[in-house]
């Protein structure tokens, strides 16, 4: 049970003189309980990947599939597929349109024709995943605070048990407060069993909470590994609009200067082995 | 360009219509021409209020805002004190209102009916300074999340104002595209303008004058960066803010005792110290 | 990427040539003369004469007859329907019968009459929008309705209203591309069923396009206050409007030519 991809390659506007790549020959594996990062720059084809994989888009080549389903033109399942893997855009609280949160909660259940019996469990679990289990259900989702409507909309995809999610960009516009907030929520849809890929410019980000990280450039997937192995060959190879991180760079330039610091993005390690070898 | 500008609140209190809490309570701050300063503060702590005050978009309920000495309540110095002040905001996309480049960023002077070849000089200067030279009759929907900010910043600039208020002017971009901007916004503090930045990002603010923290409506904190950063993490993050890794190494690196804290967090600097 | 594309919606196409450097004013009145003599001109062997004016135009404006042709392209099914209505329900000799239908020469002639009249009429606004900026167009609609002005009508309004509609197309249609792909991967069905349940089923792609406008227009007006703006009075111009000897030459060769053509076509008939 995992979510694969091998050798996808995208292009917009076949055929046209605008013809791009998005995406070329990009390989990765998702299994359950992971936590994967997309990182690139705009322009990279993480956005395009993003849509990939619930079947928004489908490859020009290569083969996706998503617990064995196949993800291809003319597939039966690609309905079943877009169900198993939510998809989260960049500002969700935008696609709210209910006039309740019940309301918005149900969206996706019914249009997933879930039976209406098992509708309210779904809708209760969801909430309670994303820490809104006490909200006034019948409450405008309009009249909720920003931070609450981002929460709310996820929770309306979660609310048809997909095994995997897919965030685009899940902490543009939070400050640190709502993003430590956001990245704790997702740590537990992971203890629930759920994939997540978060997309994202914020190496950093991924480097502190990701198990695994794609490094997409001009839709390559240049690196892929855990966090250790992909800073590895970023500092071996930098990458177009995404930098290293300042502590990590800096420890690398403490190494060409003789000191005996480790390879750290983690700013005590690299505070307390500096400490050791002065002191 | 600056010279003479300042900006002085005293005891602002505001309340947006319809609700019970007030969004500012009580603000003091005085704006010294030249100085680059940033508010900082999480989402809701009032800092964007308290931006647009300075431009007299919001004008005190309680307290009063000098604008070189131009109080922003008063109706008639409206027209002036937006030239003293020019504002760029969050989102690029709904604050350029031409379709091209050049066209927008002489918006702002076109409105002050001023003569076509100033206006001509003007807008060939900011975009220039905005790195956008060359772009004048590209159309707005072909630019980058980054360039679109910094036409932003040259329409406001094309008011030749001397004080800039960026309220959040990164928030909605990538890393390069907030380099792009900061790198524009240093260069005009070089050039003598005062620049007022709103965020809530630390990193933003290492290269600033001074720092106000903002939480609650209410400024919690004033000084320097440096000073800032030594309070500790653990005291920022009770005004929800959070310490960059780069800052919680320097930090640390002050608290054991092998850097001297006037070495300001930036990495070239501290590895230069500790070369030493 | 997009459900809909930018470039089909006939949009300004920044060029160096004549036609672009030509006073928006000029280029809005020979519009209005091609419009009119698109409808004066009623005989079919006089129509080629209007693609080789589209032909020439395109090349004087340095635009590609593909670019101009696209423009049409939202209306090409209106004026299919439109040939089969003449087609079928214009009376006189039947040239071929089968059961209810019956097409009949004048019928053909009429169908094809409609139908490229349509067609040009797109085809020459379009060039007028891919040639003129919107703010140079809405500039030249304000100064050609100024004289209205001091009788209520609204001139400098209506052509900011429009400068403002046109910068935000794209925009918005990215946007309702995105939400529309939020909701169908919350399974939503937006593409199937009668016309009733695909309202339907828009619900929930409208009702958060109208937020984001809102929320948009409130933060623009708040944009466009901070920078000094009061309406139209004491605006002045970056590229002000010059009505030079080459706009008079222009507009009176385009004028002169639709002249000819009515006068061809009433010889003719």
């Amino acid at each position: 049970m995992s979510l694969i991809l091998r050798n996808v390659s995208h292009s917009y506007h076949k055929g046209t003189p605008l013809e791009t790549a998005a995406l070329r020959g990009v390989s990765l594996d998702v299994e359950p309980g992971q936590w994967v990062a997309v990182v690139g720059h705009t322009g990279s084809g993480k956005s395009t990947l993003a849509q990939h994989l619930n079947a928004l888009l489908l490859p020009d080549a290569g083969e996706i599939t998503v617990d064995g389903l196949k993800a291809a033109k003319g597939s039966k399942d690609l309905r079943e597929i877009r169900r198993r893997v939510g998809l989260v855009f960049q500002y969700p609280e935008q696609q709210l349109f209910a006039e309740s949160v019940d309301e918005e909660m149900a969206f996706g259940p019914r249009n997933w024709g879930l039976p209406p019996d098992q509708i309210g469990p779904a809708v209760d679990q969801a909430l309670a995943l994303v820490d809104l289990a006490d909200l006034p259900r019948d409450r405008s989702p309009f009249a909720l605070s920003g931070g609450q409507k981002r929460r709310l909309a996820i929770a309306s995809v979660l609310s048809v048990r997909p095994s995997y999610l897919v965030l685009d960009e899940p902490t543009a516009g939070l400050d640190s407060r709502g993003r430590r907030g956001l990245m704790t929520l997702i740590d537990g849809l992971r203890r629930e069993g759920i994939a997540v890929v978060q997309v994202t410019h914020d190496l950093e980000l991924a480097l502190a909470y990701c198990d695994r990280i794609c490094v997409l450039e001009r839709g390559r997937a240049l690196f892929w590994g855990t966090p250790q192995v992909v800073v590895e060959q970023l500092l071996d190879r930098p990458v177009q609009g995404l930098s290293l991180p300042e502590v990590l760079a800096f420890a690398r330039d403490l190494r060409e200067k003789g000191f005996n610091v480790p390879l750290s993005w983690d700013p005590y390690e690299v505070a307390h082995a500096l400490a050791k070898e002065v002191g | 360009m600056a010279e003479g500008f300042v900006s002085v609140l005293k005891g602002v209190r505001f309340s947006y219509p319809r609700t019970d809490t007030a969004a500012l309570d009580g603000v003091d701050l005085e704006i010294r021409a030249g100085e680059w300063i940033a508010l900082l503060g999480p989402n809701g702590s009032g800092k964007s209020t308290l931006a647009k005050h300075l431009n007299a978009l919001l004008a005190p309920t309680q307290g009063v805002c000098l604008v070189c000495g131009r109080d922003t309540r008063d109706e008639k110095a409206l027209e002036a004190i937006r030239r003293l002040v020019a504002m760029v905001f969050q989102n690029p996309d709904n604050q350029l209102v031409a379709a091209v480049v050049e066209e927008d960023a002489a918006f702002g002077p076109e409105n002050a009916g001023l003569p076509p070849e100033v206006i001509r000089s003007r807008v060939d200067w900011a975009l220039s300074v905005c790195g956008l030279s060359g772009k004048e009759r590209s159309p707005v929907y072909t630019l980058s999340g980054g360039q679109k900010q910094r036409l932003a910043v040259a329409g406001a600039l094309a008011m030749e104002p001397p004080c800039l208020v960026l309220d959040e002017a990164t928030a909605m971009l990538d890393p390069q595209g907030r380099t792009e901007i900061m790198d524009v916004v240093a260069d005009l503090n070089g050039r003598g303008m005062t620049i007022v930045q709103i965020t809530h990002r630390l990193e933003e603010v290492v290269s600033c004058d001074r720092v106000a923290v903002i939480d609650g409506g209410v400024l919690r904190w004033q000084g320097t960066p440096l000073d800032l950063f030594a309070l500790g993490p653990d005291l920022l993050a009770t005004w929800g803010l959070e310490t960059p890794p780069f800052i919680r190494l320097w930090q640390e690196l002050c608290g054991a005792g092998l850097l001297d804290p006037a070495v300001p967090p930036s990495p070239k600097e501290v590895l230069d110290a500790l070369c030493r | 990427m997009q459900f809909m594309n930018h470039m089909t919606l006939g949009q300004y196409v920044p060029a160096d040539s004549f036609v672009h450097r030509l006073d928006p004013r000029c280029k809005i009145l020979a519009t209005v003369a091609l419009l009119a003599g698109v409808f004066l001109v009623t005989d079919l062997r006089l129509f080629p004469g209007w693609a080789l004016l589209l032909v020439a135009v395109s090349a004087l404006a340095k635009i590609p007859l593909s670019m101009v042709l696209r423009s049409a392209r939202p209306v090409v099914f209106l004026v299919l329907i439109t040939a089969l209505i003449h087609v079928f329900l214009t009376k006189g000799d039947p040239l071929w019968r089968w059961g209810i239908f019956t097409i009949t020469a004048e019928g053909v002639v009429m169908a094809s009459r409609m139908a490229l009249r349509l067609l040009f009429l797109v085809l020459f606004a379009g060039l007028l929008t891919l040639t003129t900026s919107p703010m140079e167009l809405s500039d030249g609609l304000e100064r050609l309705f100024a004289p209205l002005t001091p009788l209520g009508f609204p001139a400098h309004d209506l052509a900011m209203m429009m400068t403002i509609a046109l910068r935000f197309i794209p925009t918005l249609l990215d946007e309702t591309d995105r939400i529309m792909k939020a909701q169908l991967a919350r399974g939503a069905d937006l593409d199937r069923g009668n016309i009733v349940r695909r309202l339907r089923a828009f619900i929930p792609v409208l009702v958060p396009l109208f937020v984001i406008v809102f929320q948009r227009a409130d933060d623009l007006a708040t944009a466009m206050e901070a920078r000094g703006y009061r309406g139209g009075k004491g605006r002045s111009r970056l590229n002000p409007l010059h009505w030079r000897a080459r706009d008079g030459l222009a507009l009176a060769s385009v004028v002169a030519l639709v002249v000819a053509g009515a006068a061809a076509d009433r010889w003719l008939t």
